[in-house]
């Protein structure tokens, strides 16, 4: 074994905030590297720059002894790099050959020999396991199916370095396991894998070292023999932020404003029922696939029609649209700040008064001093650092951005405010100011219904919690029940039992 | 029951290939065309609507690698009449047939190349570059021949328009060659592959070693060149330069891409579902006409069908993707 990369003093800065700041790792070739971290800990952006996607700022790349400076993410590969994204990023309309072969098709004189094109495929997709043809289109596969059609692309590059991002975030209990039997048989061959993930049963099984991160910096490193559960969380939160979060709701606050049963719609949403308490915060967690975003996305009137009943102080409702929902006090924050929440290039007071055009605009007739006055007043409250309210909301770090997110909603009155992953890819001090917000939105008495996939925050966030598994409400826990082992069990009540009807 | 597909279904799958759908749509106006009007099915007239067509035709070419991309091309008809007129005045001024056709071709080249280089290098979009590169060599056109049409030829230049090989004139089996040709390139080659890919998702084509850039600013090129070709047959079928020729024309030819196929956001379609689609407009405007509808109501008649089509093609679409869900 011999060290294969070296990434030195690594340090990427984007606009607002130091993402990447003096990160090391090593990777021997035959080994699997695991790197753990929270969200936003700068795993993702440290695997981009190895892979050429970022720029780095500062610091050194080294493989095979030799510095190695990448301009873009071809010079990665031809140094024998490749990365199975988190993103999907598939090309719907090709065949699943021309996916996996994507411009490196066999080809003679410049035609390309179709047989052979589908019996590479093919063997990269046998390698796998993957029972499909290769002439399948491939937006036509399931999200886990196109992932591994990723994987089969990856592997296709005969990489020397392979990098997988959160790979089993998608996958069943029996894909985790074709794909670990890969993955040590590729280790075996001498590839060097960096394994991406926060899981830490799957690290345990596959890593041989682990390199934790923490706010974009190294946090610490561990081998296998040396690491457990306890010491790679210890690691991943550190001491100091995991008991910062704010105080829980006073006894004695019982009004139910939404009440939600037997709500049904689509794949992912089977059998939902569940109160929220105005002046609480209800947090409602799940495993990947559980159907917590899409529980919020059907209230919310996103997901077309549904069955089951949704309640507003005893008042029955019909959404249809979210114009529904905001009518009857409902907001909802997208998991997705960028794609789905935020005008990006706008500045921020558009944005913060995009939910109130009519207020602003009396008349039909936007007026100005009405809109800065209420961009002031939401910047003032929400604490959102920007130099002026013309600022675009495109050069905001993520933890103002979700600020002018929040002041948006805000300003259209709900009574219940959803808001999924309220800090994903934010900073830890910005994470705990937004932390403080929520609760003192409950304690203006706005119900708060916090949907995450971070059990530490929701646990720390919530007064109460609703657990899902499978598009179900497996159960609800509070008080002293609220521990980690009883939330667990909850969030995998039906994964257990299909795991073991199937061995 | 799971051998045995119904009807239904095959229909479903027949309808699902573009082209077959397009054939149908075809053959379906010709009937209705032959049985409202006697002049139809004559010879003289079919042959006029394929003449009419063969611009078109062979702009389609270009502007399917566009719409590949999820852009498009405006500045055709404008590149077609500035180089059926350039390709005139140099040979007015003496220069040989060949030479003077070979010049005309780089030039239209290159102003394909400058309109994909402000596209993918300076990032202006599509719409402005290509609608200013209309106005600039349609008004290139007149000033170039003082806003009249040039004429007065050696003969041999006719050649397109004038030999004949069966019932139709060169200009035709050239068209038809050209997409054919093309048709297949944009199937089987490495290279025309690229558009798709291009189309169907940018950021992961890039990280496929895709030369995004480089292949932009080839496609905007590749599409002048195929309006200059035009552009040149064009002058040869009329023998004359013309400074209006080809007015509105890229507009006609993105919607024949468009119902014959092509996804405005890039990624789907073919050069023939484009030239099918190019077809099937010939064929309504050709009915129109002899039908004597007045010239006012055709681009009424037009407009419903393109919006129809592609609302059709949207409604089937999203009734595939939810059925996609349910499986």
């Amino acid at each position: 074994m011999s060290e294969l990369l070296k990434m030195e003093g690594i340090t990427k800065k984007f606009p607002g905030t130091l993402a990447l700041s003096d990160v090391s790792i090593s990777l021997n070739s035959g080994e699997i590297l695991a790197l753990m971290g929270e969200n936003g800990a700068g795993k993702s952006t440290l695997m981009k720059v190895l892979s050429g996607i970022h720029s780095k700022d500062a610091g050194r790349i080294i493989i095979d002894g030799n510095e190695v400076h990448f301009n873009g993410p071809l010079d990665a590969q031809a140094m024998g790099i490749a990365i199975v994204n988190q993103e999907l990023s598939i090309f719907p309309h090709m065949s699943v050959a021309e996916n996996i072969m994507a411009n490196r098709q066999p080809a003679s004189g410049g035609f390309i020999k179709s047989q052979q094109l589908n019996a590479e495929a093919q063997k990269y997709l046998d390698e796998l396991g993957v029972a499909i043809s290769p002439r399948t289109k491939a937006g036509t596969l399931s999200t886990s199916v196109q992932q591994l059609v990723e994987i089969a692309r990856a592997i296709s590059m005969n990489p020397r370095i392979l990098i997988m991002d959160e790979p089993t975030s998608s996958l069943s209990d029996k894909e985790i396991n074709t794909l670990f039997t890969i993955l040590l048989a590729l280790k075996r061959k001498g590839l060097g894998i960096i394994y991406i993930s926060h899981k830490i049963k799957e690290v345990l099984t596959l890593a041989d070292h682990i390199t934790v991160l923490r706010d974009g910096k190294n946090s610490g490193e561990l081998d296998r023999a040396e690491a457990d559960e306890h010491s790679i969380v210890k690691l991943m939160v550190g001491r100091e932020s995991h008991f910062i979060f704010p105080h829980k709701a006073p006894e004695g606050v019982t009004k139910t404003v939404l009440s939600v049963r037997g709500l049904q719609s689509g794949e992912k949403v089977k059998d939902v029922s569940f109160d929220v308490t105005a002046g609480k915060i209800l947090g409602v967690f799940g495993l990947m696939g559980a159907g917590r975003t899409e529980t919020a996305r059907t209230i919310y009137g996103l997901e077309g029609k549904y069955s089951g009943t949704i309640e507003m102080n005893g008042r029955m409702l019909n959404i249809r649209t979210p114009r529904d929902a905001i009518q009857a006090g409902i907001a909802y924050l997208p998991e997705d700040r960028k794609l789905d929440g935020l005008f990006l290039g706008m500045p921020v007071k558009d944005n913060i008064v995009a939910g109130i055009l009519d207020k602003v605009a009396p008349g039909g007739m936007m007026k100005e001093s009405l809109i800065a006055r209420n961009a002031n007043e939401m910047v003032e409250k929400f604490q959102v650092k920007v130099p002026s309210i013309a600022t675009r909301v495109s050069s905001l770090s993520g933890g103002n951005q979700q600020k002018v997110l929040i002041a948006k909603y805000y300003k259209t009155n709900p009574q219940v405010l959803f808001i999924d992953e309220p800090t994903r890819g934010i900073d830890v001090g910005a994470k705990s100011e937004i932390h403080k917000q929520l609760r003192e939105l409950a304690d203006s008495g706005k119900a708060v219904v916090v949907i995450s996939s971070e059990l530490i925050e929701v646990m720390g966030l919530s007064d109460e919690i609703v657990v899902m598994c499978e598009g179900r409400v497996t159960g609800k826990v509070s008080g002293s029940d609220m521990t980690e082992r009883n939330i667990m069990t909850l969030a995998t009540k039906f994964i257990d039992s299909s795991a073991q009807e199937a061995s | 029951m799971e051998n045995k597909i119904s009807f239904g279904a095959k229909l479903k799958k027949v309808m699902a290939v573009r082209e077959l759908f397009m054939i149908i749509l075809i053959i379906i106006a010709v009937l209705l065309l032959t049985i409202m009007s006697p002049n139809f099915l004559t010879r003289a007239n079919l042959v006029s609507v394929l003449i009419g067509l063969v611009p078109n035709g062979i702009i389609a070419v270009g502007m399917v690698m566009c719409l590949l991309e999820g852009s498009f091309d405006l500045s055709v008809g404008g590149i077609m009449a500035f180089t059926g007129t350039l390709v005139g005045v140099l040979m007015l001024k003496g220069v040989a047939i060949l030479p003077a056709v070979l010049i005309t071709l780089a030039v239209g080249l290159l102003i394909g190349l400058v309109n994909g280089f402000f596209i993918a290098k300076v990032h202006v979009h599509p719409l402005i570059v290509t609608y200013g590169m209309q106005r600039i060599t349609r008004s290139a056109a007149t000033i170039l021949t003082g806003g009249y049409s040039i004429y007065g030829f050696d003969a041999a230049f006719g050649v397109m328009g004038s030999k004949r090989i069966g019932p139709l004139p060169l200009m035709v089996w050239f068209m038809l060659a050209l997409i054919i040709v093309f048709d297949v390139l944009f199937r089987k080659t490495k290279y025309y592959r690229q558009a798709y890919y291009l189309g169907s998702n940018p950021n992961a084509a890039l990280l496929s070693g895709i030369k995004v850039d480089s292949y932009r600013i080839q496609t905007y090129a590749f599409s002048g060149l195929c309006a200059t070709v035009a552009g040149v047959v064009l002058a040869s079928r009329i023998m004359a330069g013309t400074p209006t020729a080809g007015d509105g024309l890229e507009m006609q030819v993105l919607a024949a891409g468009v119902i014959g196929g092509c996804s405005m956001n890039g990624g789907e379609g073919t050069i023939i579902g484009c030239f099918l689609g190019v077809i099937f407009l010939s064929l309504i405007s050709n009915a129109l006409t002899i039908m004597s509808v007045s010239q006012y109501w055709q681009g009424v008649v037009t407009g419903v069908i393109l919006i129809a089509a592609v609302s059709i093609d949207m409604i089937l679409k999203q009734r595939r993707a939810q059925a996609a869900v349910k499986k």
